[in-house]
């Protein structure tokens, strides 16, 4: 294991429990490869719902409001 | 209870929409804006990012990445972003620009990302054409071998033009280009090739008055418009030639001919100005970026005759360029004309003096397009600049002194005549056997009698004629493509019966 840090940005709609960030910090621990995890917590109410992780460049959007942009758009692509 | 209130074919077929969408969290490269002004947006981040892909800037907008660099990326705006400020998030979406062709895109007008924008129902995409592809190599090509005809007696006689050709039409504003183009559309009606006409940066009411005649005249059936006017943004003019000519590409995969008219690549040229000034690339000659000759290059190539193993169509080019005072040595005039493979030069004076279409036919040339020449219009044309370049040296003559002997006369007379069955309106064009018949007659001397103002009358209510009275000349013209000799004998004892039974427009010669 590398001793590197990575920064994450933690954006919820609720504020993140403790147990929460635990297990953002050993999934990302183990997807990137090292050794300690800090988490920049956001909150955004907006996001109605579930959690999204910026971290350097990439993103992943686990949030109500961008399954709803997904479900949007992937309807008209249908129609 | 809810559930027996709606019909159930409705929630049956919502519930398999809704089954079908995908809501798995994906990793997404995201960048973060910067700054953003003038249409281009800076952003940092986007690792990863490629070239001319299409960045999702939110609200349904997208955005074209232009400029990489090592630790932002430069990207400029496709319609209008004003939702973005500095901090917002943008995504990469991994799609490189593409156009989405079918063959319902013709009759069409869309815009420059192949949106539809004349109202009409949605296309449905058949295929999507890459926007920036390389041009056909040297092996699938053919070299020009059919015309592509004009309907404009002094481009088909004097400066044929072929299918697969470049062909550069230049002049300064008001000198008549669109004209030979949109002449040059509607004469295709019935010759089995598709058209493609771009507009880029023109004013939306000339776009509408085009669109007009094209559907009035019918043409709209074989033609697709891809608009980007003056009110479009830069980027949307830097890409609107290259979508049209993705459209064309969808054709020529089929086999088919395709014409492509490029109104105006001056304007091209400044939109990839402005949008090259706005992201800090160095400027050259006449503030053009360094690659502005590429930036038309590498579309102008892109047009091209294929052989028969590659299914044998063709994209015929006809670029515009608008010159300033008949400048044709400014940096984008230069730069066309040394890519395409001739220019049809249209000048102002001769416009004014009332020679329309305004062709200076001393400076325009063809380089491939006689190749493709039909024999016919060979046999006639021949005599034509011959005589029209003889004309030319003795008219400067004739203006000093007024006593000149019988052979010069002759020649200025025979000049003139020929220069005046020249003139043509650009929305009438004439077939190709019509065309022979009617230069045939001019070089042949059988118009030396008739008074100019008369010629444009003569020549009508000859072609008039001969389709009621001898249309097998016609046709034995449009199918062996050449004056045989006996349809010779036939031509000109039918040329000689019309003069004599019009004498209000052929005077009866006393001897």
């Amino acid at each position: 294991m590398k001793t590197t840090t990575i920064t994450v940005i933690a954006t919820s709609a609720l504020e993140l429990t403790k147990v929460q960030v635990e297990t953002i910090s050993t999934a990302v621990k183990k997807k990137y490869d090292v050794s300690s995890v800090t988490i920049e917590k956001v909150v955004n109410p907006a996001l109605i719902g579930g959690i999204k992780l910026t971290i350097n460049s990439v993103e992943f959007d686990g949030t109500v409001q961008g399954k709803l942009a997904k479900i949007r758009s992937q309807l008209l692509n249908q129609l | 209870m809810k559930k027996q209130q709606t019909p159930p074919a409705f929630t049956h077929s919502l519930a398999n929409l809704v089954n079908k969408i995908d809501t798995t969290v994906h990793s997404e490269a995201v960048g973060t804006v910067m700054s953003f002004g003038d249409g281009v947006v800076k952003v940092k981040g986007l690792d990863d990012v490629q070239s001319g892909e299409l960045i999702d800037l939110g609200k349904e907008q997208f955005g074209l990445a232009l400029n990489l660099e090592k630790d932002s990326t430069g990207i400029v705006v496709l319609g209008d972003a004003g939702h973005l400020s500095a901090g917002t998030t943008v995504k990469r979406t991994g799609r490189i620009l593409s156009i989405g062709a079918a063959d319902s895109i013709l009759g069409r007008v869309v815009d420059a990302l192949g949106q539809a924008v004349d109202g009409k129902e949605e296309i449905h995409v058949d295929k999507y054409m890459l926007m920036e592809k390389k041009a056909p190599g040297i092996m699938p090509r053919k070299s020009v071998s059919v015309p592509m005809q004009t309907g404009i007696k002094a481009i088909d006689a004097m400066i044929p033009i072929g299918r697969g050709q470049r062909e550069l039409i230049i002049g300064d504003r008001s000198t008549g280009k669109t004209a030979v183009a949109l002449g040059t559309i509607l004469n295709q009606a019935d010759q089995d090739v598709i058209c493609v006409y771009v507009c880029i940066g023109q004013k939306a009411s000339s776009l509408a008055q085009t669109i007009q005649v094209l559907e009035d005249r019918g043409a709209m059936s074989y033609t697709t418009i891809v608009a980007a006017t003056a009110s479009s943004t830069a980027a949307e003019q830097f890409l609107a030639p290259y979508a049209g000519q993705s459209i064309a590409e969808y054709f020529l995969e089929k086999g088919k001919d395709v014409l492509i008219i490029f109104d105006d690549l001056t304007k091209h040229a400044q939109a990839y100005r402005e949008i090259s000034l706005l992201l800090r690339r160095p400027s050259g000659r006449e503030a053009y970026p360094g690659d502005v000759f590429y930036l038309h290059s590498r579309l102008l190539e892109r047009a091209c005759r294929l052989n028969d193993e590659n299914g044998g169509g063709s994209v015929t080019a006809l670029p515009i360029i608008e010159t300033q005072a008949n400048d044709v040595s400014a940096y984008i005039p230069t730069n066309v004309i040394s890519i395409t493979d001739g220019q049809i030069y249209l000048e102002a004076d001769l416009f004014n003096s009332g020679m329309k279409p305004a062709i200076n036919v001393g400076l325009s040339v063809s380089r491939v397009g006689s190749a493709a020449q039909r024999k016919a219009m060979k046999q006639v044309a021949g005599t034509m600049k011959l005589d029209l370049a003889q004309f030319r040296e003795l008219q400067a003559f004739a203006q000093f002194s007024s006593d000149l002997d019988d052979k010069t006369k002759a020649i200025l007379d025979r000049g003139e005549h020929v220069n005046a069955i020249l003139k043509q309106g650009w929305d009438a064009p004439l077939k190709m056997e019509e065309q022979v018949i009617v230069i045939y007659a001019a070089v042949k001397g059988y118009l030396d009698g008739v008074a100019i103002e008369n010629m444009q009358k003569w020549e009508s209510e000859y072609v008039t004629f001969m389709y009621s009275s001898y249309p097998q000349i016609l046709e034995s013209i449009a199918k062996e493509q050449k004056i045989i000799e006996s349809t010779e004998e036939e031509l000109q004892s039918a040329i000689k019966a019309f003069n004599d039974t019009h004498p209000d427009l052929v005077p009866v010669v006393e001897e």
